[in-house]
Formats: C-alpha cells, structure tokens, sequence
C-alpha cells in the first residue's frame, strides 16, 4: 500500500523549492534593462560608486528583485487561499475571492485612492494600509453573521460571503462611476492588479503575514483532509471541527487580504493551481497545500514577467497573462483527465 | 426496561440514560434510555423521521442532548475528547461525497486520524492496520482507485474498511445498505456478522430493511416518535402488531422457513381482499 511518507514530501517540495528559485534567478534577468549573469558578479566585486554600478544594481535589487519576492508572496498566497477555501467549503469552484475578503480590500484600497492619500503611515503607503483594514472588516462580518449558536454555518458563510462580495462590488461600481476621470484610471489599475514594486518594507510585511499564515494552515493540512469529508464523518474520526474551521478561515482570509491590499484582484491563481496541483501530486492537503504554495509562487512570477517583457515599456495587466496561459492549459487538462470530476 | 447498573459496566459498552433531543422547539428524542452490551449486533428500527439518525448523532457526539447521558464504556461522553471517542468507536455514515479525488486507499487511512498527531506521516504500523481493514472488507484491490470510480457496495466497503482502521470496540452504521441492490446487501451484512464474530466487534446498525434486521440482529430497538416502543430479540419485536402500531401498516409476519428469525412481507393497503391473514391485528 501506498501512502504519503517523508521521503516523498521532502523530495517534492524540494524539487518544486529547486524550481522555485531558478525562476527567481531566471526572472530576474528579463527586462528592457539589459542586465546579463556576469554583470551580477561585477556588481558583487567591485566597489559601489561607479556609474554604471548604480543603474544596473538598482534596476536589479531594488525594482526586479522586490517585485518578484512580491509575486512569490501572492501567487504562494492565493494558491494556497484557494486550496483551504476549497476544502473547508466542499467546493471545487471556491476561490480566493469567494468569501468578499478581496471586495472589502478593494473597498479600502478605493477609498484611499479616492481621498488621495498619498500619507505613509510609518513607513507604508496608505492604499495597501487601508486595504488590509477592508478585507479585515469583511471578514469579521461575515464571521459574525456566519455564526448560529456558537457555530460556523459553512453553507451560511459561503452564502453571507458571496452576497456581501456583490454589496461591496456595487459599493465600488458607484464610486467609480462617480470619480473624477483621473482617480477612475487609479481606481480601474489597481482593481486589474499590479504588482508594480512597492519597495522592501511592504515586501517583508507580507510576507510575514503569508508566510505565518501558512505555516498555521499547513501544520492543520491533515485537519483539511477530514474536512472534505463533511463535518459529521471529521468529527466521528476524531476532529474538533469548528476549530479547524474557524482555523481555515481566519487563515485563508488573512493571507487573501494580505496579498490584495498590496496587488489588486489577480485573477484565476487561486482556482487554477489548486486544481492543477491536485491533478499532478493528488488531493492529500500534506502535500497539496506547500506544492501550491510553491507553484502558485513560480506561476505567477512567470506571468508576472511576461506581463512587464511582453510589451515592454507598457505593461500588460497580470490578471490577463494569469487567465490567458492558464485557462486553456487547465481545460485541456480537464479533458485529458476525464475522471476528475 | 431494567437499566445496566454501573457496577455491572464492564460487559456494557454504552448505556444512555435519559436522552432528550430537539433541533427547535420539538423533541425529537423524548426520554430514550438503553444499554448496549459488548459484542452485540443492535439494530435500530423505526418509521423515517422517529430520531434513528439522530440517536447515532449522539451516540457518536456530533450532537449533545439538552437532557440526558450517554457513558462509553464507563466514562461519560461529554468528559472524553473527539479522538478519545474515535479511538473506541467508528461510524459508517449512509452516504458520503467526496467533492475531490482522494484514493481509496487514502480514505482508509483517515481511519488512523485519532491516532495521529496534528501534522504528521502514518508509520508502518498504520498501513499494516489499514491493509488488514481493506483486506477484510475486501477492497484491497481498489487501492490507488479514486473512491468516486467505485460503484456504491464497493464505496460502502471502503467506508467500513475506513472505520475498521480506527481499531473501534464499537461501529454505528447509518442504514448501510440504503442505495444498494439485494447482493451487496447480503453482502454488507454478511461482513458485518463476520466482523462481529472474528474481531468481537459490538455493532449498533440504524436499518431500514425489517427483514436483514430480523437475520442479522442480536436484538432489536424499536423506535416510535422519539421513544423506545419495544426492545428486544427480533421476534418479541417484529410481530404484526407492534409494526402495524409503529408503522401504520398491515405486514404479514411468519418465520423465515430457513433461519427461523421473522419475516415481513408488506402488503398493499388497496387489496383489501387478499390481506385476510392480517385479521390478526387487533
């Protein structure tokens, strides 16, 4: 008999890991800037003050490479978002956004866009700021009205969810409808998604949120597993269920609003990896939930990528790229593996 | 109804004292109490809707009575962990939906998860007691199959296969045979008796089938509106009268020429004319 064992875990995710991080270095030398492998060592052996040190280095360390740590948080994030939501909601359509954690941030995220605050509060922008605050308000409510005696109603919560996602959109479809011209373009790319450099400080509290996040929703992975049962089969094999839940929950939404306050709504990540990892390495969240992690990661630092080189200088949205490559590679999977659903 | 007292606990496996149920303001359950020995096959019979499912709710604690107490092998329910109660008892629920494509012999695994600690791998010892619970059921072959290929008896096996690998003294079975044909039936109970009798597993079986309850069961519940009508051996308890007062229906019983147990046939409340022997029923 088969089972998942160590050895299989560790060689996976160390593979997926190798891959992970060749894409960085690969990444990393696409652009309009010509920045080539030997350049890198000239920059590391030689004093900095030169001229042409600066332009190359800055390009490199501080535009390319905060970017693509950006897009490792957010691709990690909305893959492993949709692969929890899926699991706790029985539902293979479930997504990041399905909850309205992603409205209430664009909600937030609008609504600086909007006053015009260009404040930074310590040393971070506004906009993803008020964005976070948004999703986090989003989901406390739709916690609270999910509860009936003291208990996570799941089809409740996912009915709540959606319904409050539509509110909020309406909510953002009137205000942009009644902004200034100016403010209507801001409003419109940060609802396309970008993940335009937002310098270190921003990067790194991400990616503690995400990084957190998952490691808590990764030691419950097998937690997950049960749940996909239904509540009455994980509780009758042992697990406390509206733990695990409210685990999932607060888990996925956190690293949701995490990852929407600093790129906007990139869309099809978080539906498109969880299935696709599922149809490689299977549906066992042990391995399923960290393989998606890694792969939404490669995934979107790749579109991300073609989204800045494609056109360049104009950038193309990320969203587009994410949904163009992804969408006929997943319905030709589907076809291929019959049996999936 | 004698009750089990405590000092004679050690040959009862779950006694219930007192149970009242409801999900609104309606008692689904209005004061049931009974025992349940060790290595008894106890089937729970009664009309849709009389609290069968939800007995078993209880029994496994996935619902908590207002009233009442339900103790497992002495202890009660309410002072033992969720996996403290999975380690003794295993559940085989009607019907179950996978909405994502796990293996068969991933889903027998689950079977280990009182066992396990939160993030973990199951040892050797794990799959030697899952591949001796597919084995016994008969489902070994299916092992790297995805359980949504199988047909619904197979489905079921791997399912009792599944609680079989949680090492249970108790398994409930939520009416097993409920979409199946007449041989996977057979064969569901035929698996449980062996069950019973090889590895002295206590079993509490809701069934809607009189007849495969009459066959297989060593005694019988009948249940009536969230009471306990009468418990007994199948033959105090299936008798014309008894299931025309819980059911409201006219059956013919006779004894099943082959094994002596009760057998119901039902007959048809238009053709008055044939049911002449049913005149019994007082």
């Amino acid at each position: 008999m088969k089972a998942l064992s160590w050895k299989k875990w560790l060689v996976t995710i160390l593979l997926l890991a190798i891959l992970l991080i060749a894409t960085i270095i690969f990444c990393s030398f696409q652009g309009s800037a010509d920045i080539k492998l030997n350049d890198l060592l000239e920059i590391f052996s030689n004093s900095p003050g030169q001229t042409w040190w600066n332009a190359k280095a800055v390009i490199l360390l501080k535009v390319r490479l905060p970017r693509i740590l950006l897009a490792c948080m957010v691709g990690g994030a909305l893959a492993v978002s949709g692969v929890v939501l899926q699991a706790l909601l029985r539902n293979p359509l479930a997504d990041p956004y399905i909850l309205g954690v992603s409205s209430g941030s664009a909600l937030g995220a609008i609504i600086a866009i909007l006053l015009g605050l260009n404040i930074t509060i310590g040393s971070l922008p506004s906009i993803p700021l008020f964005g976070f605050a948004g999703g986090l308000l989003t989901i406390l409510f739709v916690y609270q009205i999910s509860k009936i005696h003291r208990k996570i109603s799941v089809q409740t919560m996912l009915l709540v969810g959606v319904v409050t996602g539509a509110i909020l959109a309406a909510i953002i479809m009137f205000i942009t409808s009644i902004a200034g011209p100016h403010k209507v373009q801001g409003i419109i790319f940060w609802l396309m998604g970008s993940l335009t450099s937002q310098g270190y400080p921003m990067v790194a509290i991400v990616s503690f949120y995400v990084i957190v996040g998952i490691l808590v929703l990764l030691y419950h992975a097998r937690s997950l597993n049960l749940l996909v049962l239904g509540e009455e089969s994980a509780t009758q094999l042992g697990l406390e269920v509206e733990r695990t839940k409210k685990i999932a929950f607060i888990g996925a939404s956190l690293i949701t609003g995490a990852a929407v306050s600093v790129s906007g709504l990139i869309g099809f990540v978080g539906i498109l990896i969880p299935h696709l990892m599922r149809m490689i390495i299977g549906s066992d969240h042990r391995l399923l939930l960290p393989a998606a992690a890694l792969f939404g990661s490669i995934y979107l630092v790749l579109a991300d990528t073609l989204a800045r080189t494609l056109m360049a200088p104009t950038e193309i949205p990320v969203g587009v790229i994410t949904a163009i490559c992804g969408g006929p590679f997943f319905i030709y999977l589907l076809r291929k593996k019959k049996t999936f659903f | 109804m004698t009750l089990t007292p405590f000092s004679e606990k050690s040959t009862c496996h779950l006694f219930c004292k007192g149970l009242r149920f409801r999900y609104d303001e309606n008692w689904v359950l209005d004061g049931l109490s009974f025992e349940v020995k060790k290595g008894e096959i106890l089937g729970i019979i009664g009309p849709n809707g009389s609290g069968k499912t939800t007995i078993l709710r209880i029994l496994s604690r996935v619902l908590i009575p207002q009233e009442g107490e339900v103790y497992l092998n002495g202890k009660n329910l309410l002072a033992l962990s969720q996996k403290e109660i999975a380690q003794v008892m295993g559940v085989v629920p009607q019907d179950t939906y996978f909405p994502f494509p796990f293996t068969v012999g991933e889903v027998v695994l689950m079977g280990r998860s009182p066992w396990l600690s939160n993030f973990g791998f199951e040892s050797e010892k794990d799959l030697r007691i899952a591949s001796q619970a597919m084995a016994l059921t008969n489902t070994l072959s299916f092992t790297n199959r995805l359980i949504f290929e199988l047909s619904g008896g197979e489905r079921q096996r791997a399912i009792i296969a599944r609680a079989l690998a949680q090492k249970p003294e108790v398994m409930l079975l939520d009416e097993p045979t409920a979409h199946l044909d007449i041989g996977y039936q057979i064969e569901i109970y035929d698996l449980v008796k062996k069950l019973n009798a090889e590895k002295g597993l206590t079993l509490i079986i809701v069934a809607h089938d009189l007849n495969l309850a009459s066959e297989y069961c060593d005694r019988l519940l009948l249940i009536d509106r969230g009471r306990i009508y009468q418990m007994g051996s199948p033959k105090e308890v299936i008798t014309e009268e008894n299931l025309f007062r819980v059911y409201q229906s006219k059956v013919l019983v006779e004894e099943n020429p082959v094994t002596g147990a009760p057998r119901v046939t039902l007959l048809s409340k238009l053709s008055s004319k044939s049911t002449g022997t049913t005149n019994k029923v007082s």
